[in-house]
Formats: C-alpha cells, structure tokens, sequence
C-alpha cells in the first residue's frame, strides 16, 4: 500500500512538473506574441532600386505623419529585421541574392486607425507597399495561445487533483487496514495527537518521496532541453529562467503541503465518526 | 482510585451488569470472579472508559467516565496498565517495540526504560524472543509479553483479564510473584480469573478481596473456595 503511493505520486509528480513547464512555455510563447502584436503595425515597403526606395519612404514617411491613430514610426534597420526573422526561421544568412524586406515598424496610439484609408493613400504613393496591423494572425493565435493555456492549467489542475483523490482512498484504507493498531495504542493511552502524528509522519513521508523523485526527473528531463543554440534556432528558446525555476520548484513542496493537509484532514474525518 | 456508584449496563436492550458499587482502593488487591459471560471483561473494560455506563457512574482518579474528552480517556489509560484476554499486539512490531509502546506513547525517557525491558523481559522469561514479531511467539510468551507491557510504565493499576490463562503452572507462579511484589509497591491490581489456585496462591501472601459477579451484580461478600 505504501509503495504504492510513492509510486504513483513519483509518476503524478512527474507529469505536474512536465505540465506546469509547458504552462510556462505556454505563456512565455503568448506574452511574447501579446507584445509584438499590440499596439504595433508594419508597413512593408516594395522591393525596388536604392533610388526608388528614398523617394517611396519620403512618401509614405509624408502620409503617415498625417495618419490619425500613428504615432511614431522607424524605418528597422536589416539587424532588426534579421533578428526578427531569425525569431521564425532561425539564422538568416547574409545573402544579396536574397534581399531582405524593408520595414517601417509603426507604435499605434489611443486613437481610432482608418486602416482601409491608410492602405488606400499608400497605394497611392507607393504601390505595392502593405500595411500589416496583424489582424490576420491575431485573431487565430490568441485563440490558440488561450486554447494551450486552458490545456496546460487543465492538466495541472487535473493532475492535482488526482494527486490529492489517491492521498485521500490510501489515508482511508490505510486506516481501515490499520484499525487494529489504532485500537492497540488507543488502549494503551496514545490520544489522538499522537495516532495523527505517528500516521501523518508515515503517510507524508511516502508521499513526500515520491513527489521529490518524480520531481526532481522531471527537472533533469526539462534541464536537458536542446537550447537554440544546440538546434540551430529553429525553435525558439524555451528554456527555463530563474523565476521559472523557482516555480517549478515550488511544485513539489506546494504538493507536499497540499498532501500534509489532506493527510491531516482525513485522519480527523475518520477520528470524528469513531465512537 | 476507581469507583463504581450503582453503575449498570447493557448491550443493546440486554443488561449485563446492574447497579455495581464499590470502591477499589489505592494499594488494594482485587479478583473478579464468576462463571464464563457474567461480565467480568465489560466490568474491565468499564475501569478503562473503553465502555460506559448507561446509568450510575465510574470514577477514575475522581473523574466520571461519561464527561472526559478522548484526550483526557487517553491520558487517564496511561496510568492504567492493562492485560487483556485476548492480548492485541501490533503485528509488524517486535515483541520488544510492543512491550515499549506504553513508554512511546507516554513520551518518557526510553533510554532510561531500555534497562528496565531488559530487566522485565529476563523476569518473565521473554528475552529469547524480543526481535521477534508476535506471529512467531507462543500464546504463553504473548501472555508474558501483555503482563510485561503493562507494568512497564509502572501504572498506578493494573487490569489483567485472565493473565495466566496462557501459561504453565511454573510460569503462573513467577506471574504472581510479581504481581504480588507490584502490589506491595502500592499498584492496585484487579484481576479477571477463573483460576482460583492463582487465587489463593496470591491471597496467601497479600490481602486480597474477592468480587464475584453473580446475577449481574457484585457479591462483596464472597469467599473464594
């Protein structure tokens, strides 16, 4: 019976661990989405010769000083670009066969943007040029950033959950198969202090094993990761910081409490409704 | 010590004992005696609050039965020591965690206890068997070992519900010897037997007075054959 909790709190610890990492990424990806995609909009400007282009960003330098709604704008230089890229696609390599796009990053404020409009004067001024307010991937990925995140704390909070329904079935059969014993040192004067102490002390303690075990996989499994830097930077970088770290950590030991007090509460239930 | 006033019981609708007084005294030396089933073991269980009474009262160390808390039942078994029928040990214990189970949940010193298992253990002749489990001891050795458990504390009373129920006659007699060294001691005893030889062997070097439970109730007068 006791073995058998360890066990399967090593296991259930190990799949918490794993879910609240991916709950971390989970966010990281979508506070990192949130941030780019917020108040912010691109204008992409047409590929064309070095002389074209000043006069295109004269112009559309000109209508969007007039644009209600923009306000500010710069012109990214290609390692802001590269850099940008290289958050999709990894490393994007130098080449002058493959130009890169030209982009002039726009800060929106509070007031309401005619973006038909705007689309329409830069057409005028500079055919080809896009505006890009990122309508079309917001919608979709704010749906899928809270989609992983209910999936994510569902797991966990499920996860828990069965955590804490295993603790309570053992602590309840335990006492049962354990009835003559408590009967014996009830006999021999041990209150119920001592009955709750003597079972709590066993019971966490198997739990308490099992969740450092599973934990402590887990970590190593996570700490394991490829970075960007082993892959190639096609994945973006997912590795725990500090404060992640010291989340993680926290996992185990808030089980470990959580454990204590359900392990504390049932034995008083059972206490209760002894004669 | 112990006081039963016109205390009665019954399981259920059926009365088994009705209206018990008396007063067992610091020091003093008791058997209870009557045929198989008149209650004598619910006459024991009632001195440990492990029952109480439907009517009247019983008092240990002054205090009714009925109005103690489980903590304060708890606190007052500590200075009993009790031997029961059928001895109850904890099966994944040695004999000698078992016997040190009083001294544990008492938190007294074990240290200072360890020497007086020893002592206890060559008294009654269980030192052979102290690291092993009560499955593979003898019913006479788990007699000893319940008698060796409930003084080892040295409680104020001792309770034993056929305490040499389980043993040779040899045996027997060192069982009343220190029984009868323990009362002397000033350790009240009362004691459950069918066995009158243990009777008379105990009555004939301490005074002892007789309780027989007759009809559900308690002859004091009685003299033991």
């Amino acid at each position: 019976m006791g073995w058998l909790l360890t066990i399967t709190s090593t296991v259930l610890m190990f799949l918490i661990v794993v879910a609240v990492f991916l709950s971390s990424v989970a966010l990281q990806v979508s506070n990192r989405w949130s941030v780019q995609l917020v108040n912010t909009a691109v204008v992409q400007l047409p590929l064309v010769s070095d002389g074209e282009a000043e006069r295109l960003l004269n112009a559309v330098d000109i209508v969007l000083s007039r644009t209600p709604g923009v306000e500010g704008y710069a012109l990214l230089d290609d390692a802001t670009v590269r850099a940008d890229l290289a958050e999709w696609l990894g490393e994007v390599p130098q080449d002058d066969l493959l130009p890169l796009p030209r982009l002039i990053q726009l800060r929106l404020g509070p007031a309401p943007l005619d973006t038909v409009a705007l689309q329409s004067q830069l057409d005028a001024v500079a055919p080809g040029a896009i505006f890009d307010d990122y309508n079309e991937w917001r919608g979709p990925l704010s749906g899928s950033v809270l989609a992983i995140r209910i999936l994510a704390f569902g797991s966990v909070a499920l996860l828990v959950f069965a955590l804490a329904v295993l603790i309570w079935l053992t602590i309840r059969s335990a006492l049962s198969a354990n009835g003559k014993v408590i009967e014996i040192v009830s006999q021999l004067g041990a209150n119920e202090r001592f009955i709750r102490r003597g079972l709590t002390k066993r019971y966490l303690g198997l739990v308490a094993l099992g969740a450092l075990i599973g934990s402590a996989v887990a970590m190593i499994g996570i700490y394991l990761l490829p970075t960007p830097a082993d892959d190639g930077a096609l994945l973006s970088d997912f590795t725990p910081t500090l404060a992640e770290w010291a989340a993680i950590t926290a996992v185990p030991l808030a089980i470990i409490l959580l454990a204590y007090s359900i392990i504390r509460q049932t034995i008083g239930e059972v206490f209760s409704k002894t004669p | 010590m112990i006081e039963f006033g016109e205390a009665s019981f019954a399981y259920g609708g059926n009365i088994v004992l009705r209206n018990l007084s008396v007063t067992l005294q610091t020091g003093s030396f008791h058997f209870l005696t009557g045929p198989s089933g008149a209650g004598k073991s619910t006459f024991l269980r009632l001195c440990t609050a492990s029952l109480m009474p439907n009517s009247g009262f019983v008092q240990l160390y002054g205090r009714d039965t009925r109005g103690l808390t489980r903590d304060e039942v708890a606190a007052l078994r500590q200075r009993l020591g009790v031997v029961d029928q059928s001895t109850q040990f904890v099966d994944h214990l040695t004999i000698a965690e078992n016997i040190l189970l009083p001294v544990q949940i008492s938190h007294r010193s074990q240290t200072a206890t360890r020497d007086d298992l020893k002592d206890l253990m060559d008294w009654v002749e269980i030192s052979n068997i102290a690291d092993a489990l009560p499955s593979q001891v003898s019913g006479g050795e788990l007699a000893r070992a319940s008698l060796a458990r409930a003084v080892i504390t040295a409680p104020d009373i001792i309770l034993a519900d056929e305490p040499t129920g389980n043993v040779d006659a040899d045996m027997a007699e060192r069982l009343v010897q220190l029984m009868v060294q323990l009362n002397r001691m000033g350790k009240t005893f009362v004691i459950a037997t069918h066995d009158l030889s243990l009777v008379r062997l105990v009555k004939s070097q301490v005074e002892t007075r007789i309780l027989r439970i007759k009809n559900k109730t308690l002859d004091l007068g009685a003299m033991p054959l």
